[in-house]
């Protein structure tokens, strides 16, 4: 498997939202609740155009980069696992015969519902605190941006393809 | 890449990462590797993102907090001095030496609750499980530190529990965040005071952190918050009572980790003295 442009940009882009979402944007001092997930709009551009296999090994990486940006997390792997599976799920909305514009959110807006069940399911386990509305908020949140970033995202990864770069 | 390839990857890479989820849960260090390696590599770069800057007005600002720190210290140093001048006459006080730092990530999880990422690691002298504190009062603890930054659990976070010293008569208790099997409803934010002994905390009572052996992971006297609600008696043997932080977990910026200082010159022995007045000095 050799390196091409389109994998390098998508671990660029992991990498750069991973440390912005975790970094730049509490500095700024946008609340926790309205900060967008923005490597899971990533993960869901990959996804639906390739199917749950690739969606989900995506997912785990990106899980993985997220997961080690510190401050690193308490159960080390639950986000990667977390991650796997929305990227799972979003790559089972792929089909190729269609090209509605809602598919792709709708696939976005599954993958964030893993997530928010994984946070809660895991609160609830583990006898954690979480604020429900704040992740309710987020969710929201990251489904309004990723409704704006996902267009671009899938035609680039789309134009990448055609000039043999993907 | 073959598909038949890339299931199998996909398979060996997720039980890969269910191993080290169940090594983590079960205590295993090989977690705590992988978790220096993450702030090794990203460390650096979270602190230039978060811009710590090196010019003339971060440092004034830096030596503002940390004067301001000085400050508070000094003033409760006088307090407890005098305190302890009413009683013996005489005190021995040991100095406490700061490093100032900044936040430069936050996290919430869902397990631990919240933590924050300071820009001062092993190479500028932390240790793992000492006293960070902030202007107000106390903060929390180091958990993990990496050569450039360290990984801090902040007061309220689950499983944190403080020994603190409640009020001027300075009764034992232990500050923990509100459990979900908590019998009141507390405020978002705030912490549950259990006392040790049997009496009842008063609104308004200050609440200092008792201390440890060695000021690790807990230095003595540092500000925890203030009582602002005391539950109702329903019979229980020890009251329990609700503590408003005095550091503000959503706005914490510039901390201070405290140095821990082991004494080592032996207490003077010293002879309480009646005066004319009555009152021992």
């Amino acid at each position: 498997m050799r390196p091409t442009l389109l994998g390098l940009l998508r671990t660029a882009y992991v990498l750069v939202t991973a440390l912005v979402v975790a970094t730049l944007l509490p500095r700024l001092g946008v609340q926790p609740r309205w900060v967008p997930d923005l490597v899971l709009v990533g993960v869901v551009a990959t996804a639906v155009l390739r199917g749950p296999v690739h969606g989900a090994l995506v997912g785990l990486l990106a899980g993985w980069v997220v997961q080690l940006v510190p401050p690193v997390g308490s159960p080390l792997g639950l986000t990667p696992l977390v991650m796997m599976v929305a990227g799972l799920v979003a790559g089972s909305f792929r089909c190729t015969s269609s090209r509605s514009r809602l598919r792709a959110p709708v696939a976005l807006l599954a993958a964030a519902v893993v997530v928010l069940v994984g946070r809660l399911g895991s609160a609830v386990l583990a006898e954690g605190g979480v604020e429900p509305a704040d992740d309710l908020w987020r969710l929201v949140a990251t489904v309004a941006v990723g409704g704006l970033l996902l267009p671009p995202l899938l035609a680039l990864d789309r134009a990448l393809v055609r000039r043999r770069l993907g | 890449m073959q598909p038949t390839l890339r299931r199998r990857l996909l398979v060996v890479l997720a039980s890969l990462t269910l191993a080290l989820l169940l090594s983590d849960l079960a205590g295993s260090g090989v977690a705590d590797g992988v978790r220096r390696a993450g702030g090794l590599v990203l460390g650096p770069v979270q602190r230039a993102l978060a811009g710590a800057p090196r010019d003339e007005l971060a440092a004034v600002e830096g030596e503002n907090t940390r004067l301001r720190a000085v400050t508070a210290e000094q003033q409760h140093r006088l307090d407890e001095l005098g305190r302890l001048d009413e009683l013996l006459g005489s005190s021995v006080t040991t100095g406490r030496t700061l490093i100032p730092a900044r936040v430069v990530a936050t996290h919430l999880s869902p397990l631990g609750g919240r933590s924050v990422t300071i820009d001062v690691g092993s190479r500028d002298g932390i240790r793992a499980d000492s006293t960070v504190v902030a202007a107000e009062g106390l903060v929390g603890r180091v958990v993990a530190v990496s050569p450039w930054t360290s990984d801090v659990q902040v007061l309220g976070s689950a499983g944190s529990v403080v020994a603190v010293r409640v009020g001027p008569a300075g009764t034992l208790g232990t500050v923990s965040p509100s459990a979900p099997g908590d019998s009141e409803s507390r405020p978002r934010g705030s912490l549950r005071l259990s006392s040790v002994v049997p009496s009842t905390p008063v609104v308004g009572d200050v609440v200092r952190t008792l201390g440890s052996i060695d000021e690790t992971p807990y230095a003595a006297g540092i500000v925890v918050g203030t009582v602002t609600a005391v539950d109702p008696d329903r019979g229980q043997l020890t009251r329990s009572a609700t503590v408003r932080p005095a550091v503000d977990a959503d706005a914490i910026d510039v901390v201070a980790v405290l140095v821990p200082s082991a004494r080592s010159a032996p207490r003077a022995a010293t002879r309480a003295t009646q005066t004319a007045a009555g009152t021992p000095r």
